[in-house]
């Protein structure tokens, strides 16, 4: 076993071993508890990122497989799959020490945080799988570690919420699932994401496209493409960290992952060009760019308001993959790692105003950047990323996806991107313009450690918001690692 | 290049530095101290290029963004004039910060913007551009609100996102260039173009985007309701400076396309000079109608940015022989920037003394700031157009390519060219009036104690009042140090008589005299009939065509979220109605059933599962018929 077959193994397996010794120690051993978390996910992200560094340098990525046949579990790492994994790693870091912070004074901790650290393994298993058996296992372990997660409170609003949650999930895996079956049946069995697509070029193109539509389906309720995203609306009841990583970047990565996997490794961007699906997934997500920007400037619980604008973001994401373009796959890629990036912060920032304000709702936050300017002022910095301005690294994947939507001779959607980004500004600007302007009778309350907690993974990932859109370059090797995967350029 | 870096990087070290500094006065000579740095440098800057040659400065080492800087004739003048007005400005404020709120804001963002503004200035590539006219933007939104009251929210808001959308405008303008195979570098004309009509969006999308920023017609709403609001250093700045890099883009952009020689974009010329018509001709038809100095001084930035662009729209009709509007056009960006401030200055410095912006509650200052009056009165005198100061030599050079244009008998360029003198009367009369009525007269207001005319405040005026003065009176000097270069920055080769024009020809003075004589009779006119007060009705405004289509967006809104709420409550309803029957089918093959049903009970499955099998059922036995019996 090779040094890279060990590092995949023990990255996922240390989360899992940090989950068990976090729910075998007693509920009192704080501190104890805390440096296991911390801990697991830190290494666990070291590993990842020295898996990624070997990786790119030299062309190389170690592949592990028992069992039989198709049916074998199987981690192979691929840039596409590094891609994600290393976004999720890293910022599991720092959801787990705002988590910390964020969770001080809740009485199921220890349950808490069993949950989020076993959701770390998962989510790096759905990463780096290798096939479709393997990828279809953890994708469906996710939907079940994290339920305890989003039902965290108990609430009877909480437990609506997660039944809502579940059920999407599985009916949307159930729609993979008769996928995988198909594409079992027109392959003969290959279910390696590395020969697929040979094996498909043999089958009608009306069979091709129906296991398109059933495979879209099925990863788009986690990807929320509308109108697939109530589950995502409820599922804000979660603690903000779970809102903010499951919510924001693992979870509704793992159904844009799943999409990207389709599009580029089942199927192959030629396969796919072939089908000619292409307008209507344009459309699509066109669609829910828009739609998503609409609804989130009525929202006016901020939570929501996130949510849709999650939902609006995820389908810029999708929209590149659909292009079918290097320069467009490379927008998406960019975007999933900067809107990510981005989003967690927003998340995290209004975790801490709901924590130390208790408000919940734009309209009751003015004057909130008086007390919490930090905080506030992460926000408001970020926010303008997300609409896309410079120097924030939100630019650089929109920048990106207008040029591949104009390379593939589709001027509307750089129309459609750039009224996303006004319709972005509508709804952020007016959030942090009122947390600096408004009036409120809050009092400055005691800078708490806990407060501390929740503030430096937030400052740290908006500089991260900032150093990127100034030093975009940061991200081209995996980025171009991941478009030379597809494309033979 | 040193010199540029010393431009951008000082300013936002005295923004770090600032807050450190606790007495005003030691806030405001750092703010003195920042601006004599930023004029030292520029000056070093342009005495650099001086030669003719282009400075070109390139990091390469930071991946898909390259930042690049540019120093030519265009940039450097540029650059400096918004040195020098900062400079004043700076002078000013160490009186007039003592008078306003959280200096230490005002000053952060103070500094702030002028590095971003210098930024834009000096930017290499469109890049680089946007990152500073984005950086500016945010930062001079704090000004706009400064105040924090709702009017100054409220503009604030427009401010900002007429400006957000200025910013993607030019990223989108940014992606279709590089899509039509034009690099991105500034002040290098388009040739090698891949794609005629590509180009043309993105000329386009610069005009709209930059022209949001320069105040033109219809995009201008934002500039008459941010600049009054601010204080009054802020609002100098505004009129005086940030809307210039609106103009600096509109001219890189008609550099862009080689000042309409290879016909890249046969149609832009027109549009630019209607555009530009319609700008000095609305912002001159609202300034005449406002009662608040500082509004009437704003709308009379609308009017004159209308020149520029007409100067622009002119020598891109003109097909490369265009070089009097292109020269116009800066030396005008030039002029404005120091007689709009000073104004600006002038009219903060009697509402420091009053508390009072309302012309018609003023009168009779005259006596008690001397130095304000005259120095207002010579800015006044310069944005007339009156020979001898430096508005009369812009508007010269602009009223010369006007009329170039006009003799090609097309009536849409003879009507921009009679147009043109219609401004400079309106222009007379609201210049009359607001002199007339703050400073001759009976004084109707009681003065503030204290807020009498500093030397800082006299100073700074006096700085920009003697500049006006040097340049209308050696337009020849001005003209060939600072004019031509900056002309040939902007990618005019052919200069033709610019630096040995003659400016005091006897036709040229008559027409502005005549223009001016008849301005002073409007006025009176329209104080007698009081024409002035007139208020145009609501539904001629922008806002209210805004308004309305709001209130449209919002009733289409509301009924398409009402028949989508109808329509997915009945689907959820009857789906609910079908999985109970379901349930209960169930259940009757579990107990009722016999034979077959009661050794294959669906009772231990929940819902889920059984939709999940359901599926996998019927597309197993799809597979079955298909392949297996192969029907």
């Amino acid at each position: 076993m090779s040094v890279g077959v060990a590092l995949v193994l023990a990255s996922i397996v240390i989360t899992t071993i940090g989950a068990i010794w976090v729910a075998a120690i007693p509920g009192e051993a704080k501190t104890q508890r805390h440096c296991i978390v911390v801990g697991a996910a830190l290494v666990s992200a070291a590993m990842v990122w020295y898996l990624l560094y070997l990786g790119l340098g030299s062309g190389t990525y170690p592949a592990f497989r028992v069992g039989i046949a198709s049916l074998s579990l199987d981690l192979t790492l691929d840039p596409l799959g590094l891609t994600y994994g290393i976004l999720a790693s890293t910022l599991w870091v720092f959801a787990s020490i705002y988590s910390v912070g964020y969770m001080e004074h809740d009485t199921k901790q220890r349950q808490y945080f069993t949950f989020f650290l076993v959701s770390a393994g998962i989510t790096l298993g759905i990463a780096f799988s290798g096939n479709l058996f393997t990828f279809y296992l953890f994708y469906e372990l996710l939907t079940f570690a994290t339920y305890p997660l989003v039902v965290h409170s108990g609430t009877k609003d909480a437990l609506e919420a997660g039944r809502k949650y579940i059920r999407y999930s599985l009916v949307g895996a159930s729609f993979i699932l008769a996928a995988i079956v198909m594409l079992w049946t027109l392959t003969g069995g290959v279910l390696d994401f590395s020969s697929i697509p040979a094996a498909l070029a043999t089958a009608s193109s009306g069979q091709l496209r129906i296991l398109f539509f059933l495979f879209l389906i099925g990863f788009g309720v986690k990807a929320a493409i509308m109108p697939l995203h109530g589950w995502l609306l409820s599922a804000m009841v979660a603690p903000t960290p779970v809102s903010a990583l499951l919510h924001a970047v693992a979870v509704v990565n793992a159904g844009v992952f799943g999409v990207l996997r389709t599009v580029y490794s089942v199927f192959g961007v030629d396969l796919v060009k072939s089908l000619s699906v292409r307008p209507i997934l344009l459309v699509l997500c066109s669609v829910t760019i828009i739609l998503g920007s609409l609804i989130a400037l009525k929202q006016d619980v901020l939570k929501r308001r996130l949510a849709y604008s999650t939902i609006s973001q995820l389908a810029y994401i999708l929209l590149g993959a659909f292009i079918l373009h290097p320069l467009a796959l490379a927008g998406a890629m960019l975007h999933m790692i900067f809107h990510s990036t981005l989003k967690i912060v927003l998340f995290f920032a209004a975790g801490i105003v709901a924590e130390e304000t208790g408000y919940l709702k734009v309209s009751e936050l003015g004057g909130t950047g008086r007390i919490l300017p930090v905080t506030m002022g992460s926000f408001g910095i970020i926010s303008l990323g997300m609409i896309g301005m410079l120097p924030l690294s939100g630019f650089w994947s929109k920048y990106y996806l207008m040029r591949g939507s104009l390379a593939a001779d589709a001027w509307i959607l750089l129309v459609v991107l750039l009224l996303s980004g006004l319709l972005n500004a509508l709804y952020f600007i007016p959030i942090t313009v009122s947390a600096f302007t408004g009036t409120s009778d809050l009092k400055q309350r005691r800078k708490t450690k806990a407060l501390l907690f929740m503030l430096v993974p937030t400052v740290i990932i908006a500089a991260f918001g900032v150093i990127f859109g100034l030093y975009p370059g940061l991200t081209l090797p995996l980025v171009d690692a991941v478009v030379a995967q597809f494309f033979s350029l | 290049m040193y010199w540029s870096t010393v431009l951008i990087l000082v300013p936002f070290l005295g923004a770090a530095l600032v807050s450190r500094f606790r007495s005003l006065r030691s806030q405001a000579l750092l703010g003195i101290a920042v601006g004599a740095v930023g004029l030292l440098a520029s000056f070093m800057n342009f005495l650099a290029q001086r030669s003719g040659t282009v400075l070109l400065w390139k990091l390469n080492s930071l991946g898909l963004f390259e930042p690049a800087f540019r120093l030519d004739g265009l940039s450097a003048l540029f650059s400096l004039f918004t040195a020098f007005v900062w400079l004043a400005s700076g002078i000013y404020m160490y009186t007039y910060m003592q008078h306003e709120e959280r200096s230490v804001s005002f000053y952060v963002f103070y500094f702030l913007t002028l590095g971003a503004v210098q930024g834009v200035f000096l930017a290499g590539n469109f890049v680089t551009l946007l990152v500073f006219f984005e950086i500016m933007t945010v930062t001079s939104f704090f000004w706009v609100i400064h105040r924090n009251d709702r009017e100054s929210l409220r503009a604030g808001y427009f401010y900002l996102f007429l400006g957000i959308v200025a910013g993607l405008c030019i990223a989108g303008a940014i992606a279709i260039l590089l899509a039509s195979g034009v690099t991105l570098d500034v002040g290098v004309a388009a040739t090698l173009v891949a794609n005629k009509a590509t180009l043309g969006w993105a000329v386009l999308l610069f005009v709209l985007g930059f022209g949001i920023k320069a105040g033109m017609v219809p995009v201008h709403i934002w500039l008459p309701m941010a600049h009054p609001v601010a204080p009054t250093p802020g609002s100098a700045l505004l009129s005086g400076i940030l809307i210039k890099a609106g103009a600096y883009g509109l001219l890189r952009t008609g550099q862009l396309v080689q000042w309409g020689l290879g016909d890249l974009v046969p149609w832009l010329g027109t549009l630019i000079v209607i555009i530009g018509v319609a700008t000095m001709l609305l912002g001159v038809a609202f300034a005449l109608l406002q009662g608040n100095a500082k509004r009437l001084l704003a709308y009379h930035s609308v009017s004159q940015m209308g020149y520029i662009i007409l100067g622009i729209g002119t020598a891109l009709v003109l097909r490369g022989h265009g070089v009097d509007g292109v020269a116009g056009a800066i030396f005008h960006s030039l002029n404005h920037a120091l007689f709009k401030s000073a104004l600006f200055l002038g009219v903060g410095v009697v509402y420091l003394g009053t508390g009072e912006l309302d012309l018609y509650k003023l009168g009779g200052l005259w006596k008690k700031y001397p130095m304000t009056a005259i120095c207002m009165l010579i800015a006044a005198f310069g944005i007339t157009g009156t020979p001898g100061l430096n508005g009369f030599i812009s508007k010269s050079l602009l009223h010369h390519s006007a009329i170039e244009v006009a003799l090609s008998g097309n009536p849409l360029m003879v009507w921009a060219e009679r147009l043109f003198n219609l401004v400079g009367v309106g222009t007379t009369a609201s210049f009359v009036k607001l002199i007339g009525l703050t400073f001759l007269g009976k004084q109707k207001t009681e003065l503030r104690k204290g807020a009498g005319e500093t030397p800082f405040v006299a100073g700074s005026m006096a700085l920009l009042a003697v500049a006006m003065l040097i340049i209308g009176t050696q337009p020849n000097l001005i003209v060939n140090l600072f004019i031509a270069p900056a002309t040939i920055g902007a990618g005019v080769t052919e200069l033709g008589h610019l630096s040995t024009m003659k400016f005091f020809e006897g036709s040229a003075i008559r027409d502005m005299i005549v223009t001016l004589l008849i301005g002073f009779a409007f006025f009176g006119l329209g104080m007698k009939t009081h024409l002035f007060h007139y208020k145009p009705p609501k539904w001629l405004s922008l806002e209210a065509v805004g308004q309305q289509f709001v209130r449209l967006y919002v009733w289409a809104e509301g009924s398409v979220s009402k028949m989508y709420q109808s329509l997915s409550t009945t689907i959820a309803l009857s789906g609910r109605r079908q999985y109970k029957r379901m349930i209960v089918m169930n259940r009757r093959l579990d107990f009722e059933g016999g034979g077959i049903f009661t050794v294959l009970s669906f009772s231990n499955l929940n819902s889920n599962a059984f939709l999940i099998l359901t599926v996998l059922a019927v597309l197993v036995l799809y597979y079955f018929v298909k392949y297996v019996l192969g029907v």
